[in-house]
């Protein structure tokens, strides 16, 4: 269990520093002399080779030391960012996904990237015999301690005031067993173990951090003492796990401090460092805990809408109703407020995957992304991700032409991916947008066609908008040339679906040879929503209300017959109608409305579809909190939930996408 | 004369396998305990010269009994029997007192080598 | 590891099962006490549409909604008649799905030694046997332990796996 724990952790830590990692190797790319950038991606990847020494991922420790080893090189400006070591880095990080991956589906390291490691040897090799590198094996000791400990100016006047005639500074490095664990504990030792040696002046990771902090298998540490080296060396050595001691003078001399209030006054002027940015502190909270906090704010929810159901003329009575709406609707609100994540979580690995496309592809392309702070609740930013890769790489595959293509259109050569995301309404609106070929709706009702997914009599009553929606059909692909890139993973049909089962819709405009953008329209949150109630059989139903484009009372004298279908026509329009209980199955009579004076019936739209339900009653408009019927009652034909109205009975949530 | 040791876990299976790992290194197993509290009552009963203490106990949990037993006898000699993922609870008992600590699954040769690092100290 | 330890707790030798005995037409049924939550008056059921028959419907369980079973519908019991006010539900916990089972009464709550556990007879219509843990005594009584786990998925899984 504890295990499982820390496998988590591993993986959630271990993607955000992928993540962190490929935005600054990219940033790195454009600004190749950039330090802050440099030492984060450094930092990064020595944090990830710390974490997976301690699972005891090997392959994972092996690659990632490696790209260490550049990386460190690069800050140490041995060598300079340019395009092979950009690529290295980035087929570095794919790798190292690849293998976290691995471990996440199988449990073990299964990826062979023996290939790669000996690309970063070679590459390596060949930087080390051009010259510098043979200075560099004696050096390394010496790197290592800057790189880890460098004193600053206040670390070293500590050392003066601690620091007797008889002491000497020391250079130290313990390293760990490869098959030490619980590294964290064993350095805690150590670093325990050295202060009874000495005064410890500095560490690698310090004694306060070392709990959390990945390090590698080494932990250095500079010691101010008067023991013989050979001695701390041996009880250095004796420690269980302590693979090898290396115990060096520093070249560093301090003398014990002269006056203190010189000190003071120079402790004083000395810059603060740059290098411990604080981070606004922040907890992780397991996200069930939040489902289960919205579970009772749910119920709050209900248990007010019943006490305002009571109808107390009293003043009193008013006041409490009124606190207590406005506390449950901020309640709501801050909870929905840590539910919700910016969408820029996902955003941003998309820059990345431009830049690799569009080279492999040969095209000139920049990514715009916009509103990346909008906020979405986070159960449906973790099913996102994937929809949208699907459509920006549909838009770099099939939308951006080849810059020659865009010059001859009177286009600039680069191409433009505009990636949008903003609150409109109880709405959230993504978009992607090319300004690309567009897409050519003949093409797409060719290919619909061919692959026998519609009629020709069907595409005749077809405009070019419905002709646009085909590509979402279940096996339409319109990759002509099977790249690896759209042809690989998803197909649009899988877009619409995932998007529709996060209660959202997806819309298409394109225009010939200025672009395409695609639409996607989502709920804020799935939790609460606002849905119009109605009777079916005596019975309470929910229709979420955003998927009803209006009601209508009609007279049987309306209802046409098509096909032998029952349709109405509304502005033009002709709409099927289907009677609830029958979807329903419900067990009554069907076709009984056609002797009613006036039926009731709800539009509901799903994405172009629409189509007319026919119920017993329309009730009111109101909050409903949705909840799951549970696995045992899940896929439930036409039901998609249950919600608790006002007097703690149950109703149940239509599934309109199934009815329409 | 062999050492004397207490093994403290509130896994019978676990106690079993200690135990087959410290008969096999030449020890004596003076006594079991399944929870800290019984540990800090045999504790006092029998002194033994080792204390094999897991951590994740009913009653009373494996640091709390290192602080009581500290407190019995300061130059006890307690080893942590940790599952990985609980390094905060292992430095946690370090401080309080123990000696060493082993991390489950136990290789024999590991648990003996460090036991032996402490009776050599 | 954590395998076996979880084993050596679970292994108790000669040890006994406290179980909910329960009243179906004619014989009394029984379900292991740690599978179930709690025993309830039938509240408002409302009827799911599209559920097999001897699904009830969901009940708002402080605001959980809990699927219900009707039992006698389950096992094809038409014997006798059940008696409305003495109805109740077992609330069962399996695989963290929460389910209700309507039953015609509750008996008693019993230690029933295991190795007093017999195989499932065959028995005629009814109850499939495949949804039987074994059969127990307590005094001349018989009493049928029912596998929950199977009785609640077994089915479903065959249903999916078709699909």
């Amino acid at each position: 269990m504890d295990n499982r724990q820390y496998l988590q952790m591993f993986f959630d830590e271990s993607s955000e520093y992928l993540q962190l990692l490929n935005e600054n190797v990219l940033l790195l790319e454009g600004d190749p002399e950039n330090e802050e950038v440099i030492n984060a991606v450094f930092r990064a990847a020595h944090s990830v080779k710390g974490m997976s020494a301690t699972m005891g991922f090997t392959k994972l420790t092996d690659l990632t030391h490696k790209v260490e080893n550049i990386l460190s090189k690069v800050r140490n400006k041995e060598l300079h960012i340019n395009e092979e070591i950009i690529n290295l880095l980035f087929a570095g990080l794919d790798h190292i996904k690849q293998l976290i991956e691995d471990i996440k589906n199988n449990g073990e390291e299964v990826s062979d990237v023996r290939d790669y490691l000996n690309q970063l040897d070679d590459f390596l090799n060949r930087d080390q015999n051009s010259g510098q590198a043979s200075v560099r094996e004696v050096t390394a000791q010496e790197y290592d301690f800057t790189s880890y400990l460098s004193l600053s100016e206040e670390e070293q006047q500590e050392i003066a005031q601690k620091i007797k005639e008889q002491d000497a500074i020391y250079n130290i490095e313990v390293v760990l067993d490869e098959s030490c664990l619980l590294k964290n504990v064993r350095g805690y030792m150590i670093l325990k173990k050295a202060q009874e040696l000495g005064y410890l002046a500095k560490s690698y990771p310090t004694l306060k951090e070392i709990e959390d902090e990945d390090f590698g298998l080494s932990i250095y540490f500079i010691l101010v003492s008067s023991m013989f080296t050979e001695d701390m060396e041996e009880i250095l050595k004796d420690i269980v796990d302590v693979k090898e001691v290396i115990l060096e003078p520093s070249e560093l001399t301090i003398f014990p401090a002269v006056k203190e209030e010189e000190a003071r006054e120079d402790k004083q002027k000395s810059p603060k460092s740059l290098a411990n940015i604080q981070v606004a502190p922040t907890v992780r909270v397991d996200i069930n805990k939040l489902d289960l906090l919205m579970n009772m704010v749910g119920e709050l929810l209900i248990n007010k809408t019943r006490l305002e159901g009571l109808k107390i003329s009293s003043e009193i009575y008013q006041d409490i109703i009124q606190q207590l709406d406005r506390v449950t609707m901020e309640l709501h609100h801050i909870v929905m407020q840590i539910r919700m994540v910016p969408i820029g979580g996902i955003f941003n690995r998309f820059p990345r995957m431009v830049r690799d496309l569009s080279k492999e592809l040969t095209k000139e392309i920049e990514l715009v992304v916009e509103g990346a702070d909008t906020e979405l609740d986070r159960s449906i930013i973790d099913e996102l991700g994937d929809p949208l890769m699907h459509l920006i790489r549909n838009a770099i595959d099939h939308g951006i032409e080849h810059p020659a293509e865009r010059e001859k259109k009177g286009k600039s050569s680069k191409g433009t991916i505009l990636l949008n995301a903003y609150q409109k309404g109880s709405e959230i609106i993504i978009e992607v947008e090319d300004d690309g070929a567009g897409i050519d709706p003949d093409f797409i009702t060719r290919k619909a066609l061919k692959k026998g997914l519609v009629t020709t009599e069907e595409v005749e009553n077809m405009d070019d908008k419905e002709k646009l929606y085909l590509i979402f059909h279940p096996g339409f692909s319109t990759s002509e040339e099977v790249t690896d890139l759209s042809g690989r993973g998803v197909g649009m049909d899988v877009v619409k679906r995932v998007v529709e089962s996060l209660d959202g819709q997806v819309f298409i405009e394109s225009e010939q040879d200025l672009g395409t953008r695609f639409i996607i329209s989502l709920p804020l949150t799935l939790a609460i929503t606002q849905a119009l109630m109605v009777k079916i059989d005596q019975e309470i139903f929910a229709i979420p209300l955003g998927a009803i484009s209006e009601t209508l009372m009609i007279n049987p004298n309306d209802i046409r017959q098509v096909r032998g279908q029952d349709v109405i026509v509304l502005r033009d329009t002709t709409i099927p109608i289907v009677e609830g209980s029958c979807k329903l199955n419900l067990n009554v009579e069907y076709g009984k409305y056609t002797e009613r004076e006036e039926i009731s019936v709800v539009i509901i739209t799903s994405g172009e579809r629409q189509v007319g339900l026919i119920v017993d009653e329309l009730l009111n408009q109101q909050e409903i909190v949705i909840k799951s019927l549970g696995n045992y009652l899940v896929n439930t034909k036409n039901i998609s939930g249950a919600t608790i109205v006002g007097d703690g009975d149950v109703a149940l949530i239509l599934d309109v996408r199934n009815i329409a | 004369m062999s050492k004397k040791v207490l093994i403290v876990d509130d896994a019978a299976f676990m106690r079993m396998m200690i135990k087959n790992i410290l008969l096999d290194g030449g020890f004596e197993i003076a006594g079991e305990a399944e929870n800290g509290r019984q540990a800090i009552e045999i504790f006092k009963k029998i002194r033994p010269d080792l204390v094999t203490m897991d951590i994740t106990m009913p009653e009373l949990d494996g640091i709390d009994a290192v602080r009581e037993i500290m407190e019995i006898d300061r130059e006890a000699k307690i080893i942590i029997c940790s599952a990985m993922g609980q390094e905060a609870m292992v430095i946690d008992a370090i401080q309080a007192g123990a000696k060493d600590f082993v991390v489950k699954p136990f290789k024999p040769d590991r648990v003996l080598a460090a036991i032996k690092k402490i009776f050599s100290n | 590891m954590e395998a076996v330890l979880e084993m050596e707790k679970d292994y108790q030798p000669g040890s006994k099962k406290q179980i909910v005995i329960f009243q179906l037409g004619t014989e009394e049924y029984a379900v292991d006490i740690t599978h179930s939550r709690e025993i309830i008056k039938p509240t408002k059921i409302t009827k799911v549409p599209n559920t097999p028959d001897y699904v009830r419907g969901v009940i708002n369980l402080r605001g959980q909604i809990v699927p219900v079973i009707d039992l006698r519908k389950r096992f094809n019991i038409t014997v006798g008649k059940a008696d409305k006010k003495k109805e109740r539900i077992i609330t069962i916990e399996s695989r963290d799905t929460l389910v209700g089972l309507v039953v015609d009464s509750v008996n008693e709550v019993f230690w029933l030694n295991l190795t007093e556990l017999e195989p499932a007879p065959e028995i005629e219509g009814g109850i499939k046997q495949e949804f039987i843990q074994g059969v127990g005594k307590k005094d001349d009584r018989l009493l049928i332990l029912i596998d929950m786990e199977r009785l609640l998925f077994a089915d479903r899984e065959a249903e999916s796996e078709i699909m």
